[in-house]
């Protein structure tokens, strides 16, 4: 009897799960016809009716001002709390209609930019002669104001810019005026002010030409000093030479000899900073060294020395920031040479680009805030509490949980509002965000119309990807497969594979790029170079980088196609007149192709004694968090690699281990070599390709730390311009071709304001260059799908790179909070799948 | 006298494992290598300046002391250096704050976990081989093997989403006590507490049956008490001798399980926070967080030895 009683109990509760599960898979009301929404155009922020834009946000914004910001996540207070001096906007053709991919530049909250440059020569490092590009002033509007209705003028830029650079707070987004798009004049020397022994390059750059500063300031130049300061040759540290100590050239077999011993003696007793003090001897071998191997110019022994600096202490009004002639006009001035204007004296790309704003803090507040009592000192300014901000844009925070929620709503103060410009525009009272971090909580809020957008998860993009409510939104970033490249890590059984050029290869050969989109992230697109279709080389004219011919040409020679002698390509077996269908043969999937370059590195390894049949290959992938989502991934890298293998010797050796990274260092611990596979990529300055693809990919930040991009020579024809040096079959590395590119400190020459023609020859030789080393292998190129709820619409779903889709600014309503409410209601759980 | 001599040593061993245990974090989380973000066209230098300014490269040793210094005689425990949220914050602000929604969730989930899970266990154990006890063993025997992350997203896809009984995140604010806001925790408290009511009424059936066998109960009996009488007086105080303990136990289990959960209900609870401080190598939000979770553990350690002498009067240290 109590058998039986145990089944039906067993049945029963088994029936209740059952019931559940099958409850829980009618997710979606299938057969349901499309709601007849009516698109209604933006009616404006005059309209008095009330419209909530709900969102979520898996990572609330820390900081709330430009002076901590943390990272993109801030922003999305900033930007609504902030003005523009100068911004883009649609352009519009003669119908009215926007015209794709266009854009306009408008005064905001400046009225004016004008080039000061002759009037401040001969101040603040502006040459007596310079007549165009170093000074600028803005002239804001005199109706500025804080939410409070407080008058807002230059001055309080420029005491904002003062805490900016404040050597006291030491805001690691200072850089962003001396090594970022531009440099204000001092602005390094105001932030370093008072710091001892700062070990300082002998090697500066004035302009875009080869200094040194090895010379005392009254010119005379010494071997061992520079004012007095002793002069260090870094010899088991990275020098501006080379990533690569001394010591490893003498390891190397380049300093052989006394010569090598000295190094080696000296070797042990070096500083903390793996530098000892210049000695004759030491100098001796410097110079034979770069006579050898070096670029053949004057003092280049100088790449591997520094000396300790300490920066005098400065006043801020030698900052190139300041109030100009009248309370409204701010003035700028940089190093180098900005140009914002165009020719006619309008308002260029750069105006919005370079100048679209300062930080700007309320003064009585941030005093207020202040904490002098810690080192650095620390503000709460613009953290945790709505009275610890203060609001001069469209919108001021009005409400913030932390952990929970904030809610921004129409500042009444702003300018904007009553504006021409902006009629029928910024029709959103409210904007309230949410903190989810689980994307299926968002999720099922949004289908219960709680949230007005959401990102498409990859667990359900089939299924709403044709969805009338979907879009995707590129961007810049190119997510690449990084392989670990320092040497010292690699282990015999494990990882040493990896230093075989023709094993990175078959792994970028075994990887099917558009398979992996499918299967791991279906809204991006196979990706076969570092730099997407989202990086313009010609702003003003639209000219897009990968769309050239030399982008294209970099493809098809990085991924094995042949260039024919009536310029025709073949790809494979096939020969295409046309570059463009040459390129779109490409996949740089070839499973054939890698199994022979999987044999050919066991025959090298094996041969070399670094690889024992039998040998197992385990790869560590690094990642912060096991999902289902990494694991299709690491079950994709896993698949590709043994379809590589199948059939050579190493079939079903290979095997993909996770690696637990931390999320704050996981980037350090890749260049450390502490795994093997980062899956990464690098993104932003869509308007500058050549820094994005010299200094993520051949410059110091590089991930791929252990290879030397002075190993890798191109010999290229540079055409020059009208006054312009032209070379043939110049040979340089990848170094001093990147330098060269961008008028890097030490560069031999300067090709940055050279044809543009020329300059993306070289951008696509480099690129070429750098793929084939095969330590960074592209992979997809990252767009983001998103739903948009019934309740809004952007003004236009074209992606635009200045505008995106419009933002809240353009966007419009097909219901009020109060028709969203009993639609809803009406609805039930909201269909987007048509 | 003895039970008091007791409670002081014991106090005074945890101290000292707490001292221990938050040495070890210490020393751990500073043996990382210091986190330093930056990216491209970002001056490394002066991102190591600012750290260098806060103490980060001084020895472990000092930079202990200067901890321990701080918090001794400022009671300054830290501020927030990438904890999103809590940027510049002092640390035992934000802890102070977040601290309510996961007490809550815990003691509401005690709370309705605790006297069900009893219930259904008493009822197994007086109806023992009949249906009713294969149906709550069952139901245990699921409970228990499947993980509350799995009841958290059954409960708020049914309950939440398809039948819109409670919210599906908890509600903003933070006056804790109103009838929404408790609605609003519920799916998470039920995700804590079916786990709990699982392992009460498992134990709890265990334990009586064995009681209701004693020769004890049989005497129980034939002094005339009724079977209620029996049950309640004798039996059901004897196995809570072990039972009891294991309430406080679970408490503290529940109290770190709910970390996920905060996350799937969006509740603004430390145990999200501590996750955080992880995953941005915030020192000193970890080591408050860390030393919170360690005391709350010892605490219920202690609790739970104490409370025996309370619960049954045979049980007293020292005592002859």
């Amino acid at each position: 009897m109590a058998k039986k009683w145990q089944k039906v109990a067993t049945v029963a509760t088994s029936a209740v799960l059952a019931c559940s599960l099958v409850v829980g898979m009618t997710a979606c009301n299938k057969g349901e016809q499309p709601y007849e929404i009516e698109k209604r155009a933006s009616t404006g922020w005059e309209d008095e009716r009330e419209y909530t834009y709900n969102t979520y946000t898996a990572q609330l914004p820390a900081v709330w001002t430009q002076l901590n910001t943390k990272d993109a996540a801030d922003m999305e207070i900033i930007s609504y709390i902030n003005s523009s001096f100068y911004e883009y906007d649609y352009a519009y053709d003669e119908n009215g209609e926007i015209v794709p991919g266009g854009f306009e530049v408008e005064y905001s909250a400046a009225t004016d930019l004008e080039d000061v440059t002759a009037k401040y020569a001969g101040r603040y490092g502006i040459p007596e002669d310079a007549t165009a590009g170093k000074a600028f002033a803005i002239t804001l509007r005199n109706d500025l104001k804080w939410d409070d209705g407080t008058p807002i003028h230059a001055e309080d830029f420029v005491y904002t810019m003062s805490q900016q650079l404040s050597p006291n707070y030491l805001f690691a987004e200072a850089s962003n005026y001396y090594s970022g798009n531009y440099i204000i004049h001092n602005a390094q020397n105001y932030v370093y002010q008072g710091q001892e022994n700062v070990p300082t390059s002998c090697m500066v750059v004035a302009g875009s030409q080869y200094q040194t500063v090895v010379a005392d300031s009254d010119g005379v130049l010494h071997r061992d000093t520079v004012d007095g300061a002793t002069i260090y040759v870094a010899l088991t540290a990275a020098s501006d030479w080379s990533t690569k100590p001394l010591t490893a050239y003498v390891q190397a077999g380049y300093i052989e000899g006394d010569d090598a011993d000295l190094i080696l003696s000296l070797a042990e007793e070096v500083n903390e900073d793996g530098a000892v003090p210049m000695t004759e001897e030491l100098q001796s071998v410097l110079d034979e060294f770069c006579r050898t191997y070096g670029g053949g110019y004057d003092n280049e022994w100088q790449e591997f020395c520094f000396y300790y600096y300490t920066y005098p202490k400065m006043d801020f009004s030698e900052v190139g920031f300041f109030v100009g002639e009248n309370e409204n006009e701010l003035v700028i001035v940089v190093d180098g040479a900005l140009y914002p204007l165009d020719e006619n004296g309008d308002l260029a790309y750069g105006a919005a680009y370079y100048l679209e704003s300062f930080p700007l803090v309320k003064r009585d507040l941030w005093e207020k805030l202040e904490n002098r009592t810690t080192t650095p000192w620390t503000n709460t300014y613009g953290t945790a509490k709505v009275e610890n901000i203060a609001s001069w844009g469209p919108y001021k925070l009005t409400e913030y949980q932390s952990g929970v929620t904030y809610t921004l709503e129409r500042n009444e103060e702003w300018y904007g509002y009553g504006l021409e410009q902006y009629a029928l525009q910024y029709q959103t009272d409210r904007i309230v965000t949410r903190y989810v971090a689980e994307w299926n909580t968002a999720w099922q809020s949004f289908q219960l119309g709680q949230f007005d957008g959401i990102s498409l998860d990859p667990t359900i993009i089939s299924d709403y990807r044709n969805s009338q409510r979907a879009y995707f939104t590129p961007s810049t970033a190119t997510a690449c497969l990084y392989l670990n490249s320092i040497e010292e890590t690699y282990e015999k059984g494990k990882n040493i594979m990896l230093k075989y050029d023709a094993f990175r290869e078959a792994i970028s050969l075994s990887l099917d790029r558009e398979d992996f989109c499918a299967q791991c992230s279906p809204s991006s697109l196979a990706s076969l170079g570092y730099l997407n279709d989202m990086y313009y080389y010609d702003v003003e004219h639209g000219g897009v980088y990968r769309e050239t011919d030399q982008a294209k040409t970099a493809i098809l020679k990085a991924y094995g196609a042949v260039e024919n002698e009536d310029g025709s390509w073949t790809v494979g077996s096939v020969t295409y007149d046309d570059i463009d269908e040459a390129e779109a043969a490409i996949t740089g999937y070839n499973v054939t192709l890698a199994r022979e370059k999987m044999t050919e590195a066991y025959e090298a390894a094996k041969a070399a004694g670094d690889y024992t049949d039998g040998d197992p290959i385990v790869l560590t992938y690094g990642i912060t968090e096991q999902s289902a989502s990494v694991e299709r991934q690491r079950t994709f890298y896993q698949n590709a690699f043994n379809a590589a293998t199948e059939g050579t010797p190493l079939e079903g050796k290979i095997t993909i281990e996770y690696f637990m990274m931390s999320d704050a260092n996981w980037d350090k611990e890749f260049m450390d070599g502490k795994y093997d596979i980062a899956s990464a990529g690098w993104q932003n300055a869509p308007f500058d390709p050549f820094y994005l693809l010299g200094s993520s990919q051949i410059g110091s930040d590089r991930f791929q730390k252990g290879w030397d991009p002075d190993t890798v020579t191109l010999t290229l024809d540079v055409k020059g311009g009208e006054g312009q040096q032209s070379f043939e079959d110049l040979t340089m590395t990848l170094t001093e071709w990147n330098e060269c590119l961008q008028a890097l400190s030490g560069c031999r020459y300067d090709f940055k304001n050279y044809p543009i023609e020329t300059k993306l020859e070289i951008l696509a030789a480099e690129e070429t260059a750098v793929l084939q080393t095969y330590w960074g292998i592209p992979v997809r190129s990252v767009y983001e799908g998103s739903l948009m709820s019934y309740k809004v619409d952007y003004i236009n779903y074209e992606y635009n790179t200045f505008m995106g889709y419009g933002g809240v600014r353009y966007m419009s309503y097909n219901f009020d909070d109060t028709e969203w409410a009993a639609f809803v209601a009406e609805k039930g759980t909201l269909n987007y799948t048509f | 006298m003895y039970m008091f001599k007791y409670i002081l040593k014991r106090i005074g061993l945890m101290i000292f494992t707490f001292c221990v245990i938050m040495l070890i974090c210490f020393v751990l989380i500073k043996l990382l290598p210091i986190p330093i973000s930056a990216g491209l066209g970002d001056d490394r230098e002066l991102i190591e300046a600012n750290l260098r300014a806060r103490g980060y490269y001084d020895p472990i040793m000092v930079q202990l002391w200067n901890y321990v210094k701080r918090i001794v005689t400022k009671g300054d425990f830290g501020i927030g250096v990438n904890m999103p949220g809590y940027i510049n914050q002092p640390v035992w602000d934000a802890f102070l704050t977040r601290l309510p929604p996961t007490i809550l969730i815990n003691i509401y989930s005690t709370i309705i976990g605790v006297p069900i899970g009893l219930g259904l266990g008493i009822l197994a154990a007086l109806k023992k081989n009949k249906w009713q006890d294969h149906v709550i063993s069952t139901g245990v025997m699921i409970l228990i093997a499947v993980p509350s992350i799995v009841y958290a997203f059954l409960i708020q896809y049914i309950f939440c989403f398809k039948l819109q009984l409670f919210p599906l995140m908890m509600a903003t604010g933070t006056n804790y006590f109103t009838g929404e806001m408790f609605l609003s925790m519920l799916p998470a408290v039920l995700s804590l507490c079916l786990g709990s009511i699982a392992g009460y009424a498992r134990f709890t059936r265990a334990e009586l049956t064995e009681v209701l066998t004693n020769d004890y109960m049989l005497l129980a009996r034939t002094k005339g008490l009724t079977r209620g009488q029996a049950t309640l007086r004798h039996a059901l105080r004897n196995s809570m001798v072990p039972i009891f303990p294991s309430i406080l136990s679970e408490f503290v289990a529940v109290l770190s399980g709910s970390m996920i959960i905060e996350n799937i209900f969006a509740i603004p609870g430390v145990g999200m926070l501590y996750l955080t401080s992880i995953q941005v190598l915030d020192y000193d939000f970890f080591l408050l967080l860390s030393g919170f979770y360690t005391l709350v553990g010892l605490l219920a350690g202690i609790v739970v030895d104490i409370s025996y002498g309370f619960i049954d009067p045979r049980i007293r240290m020292g005592a002859k």
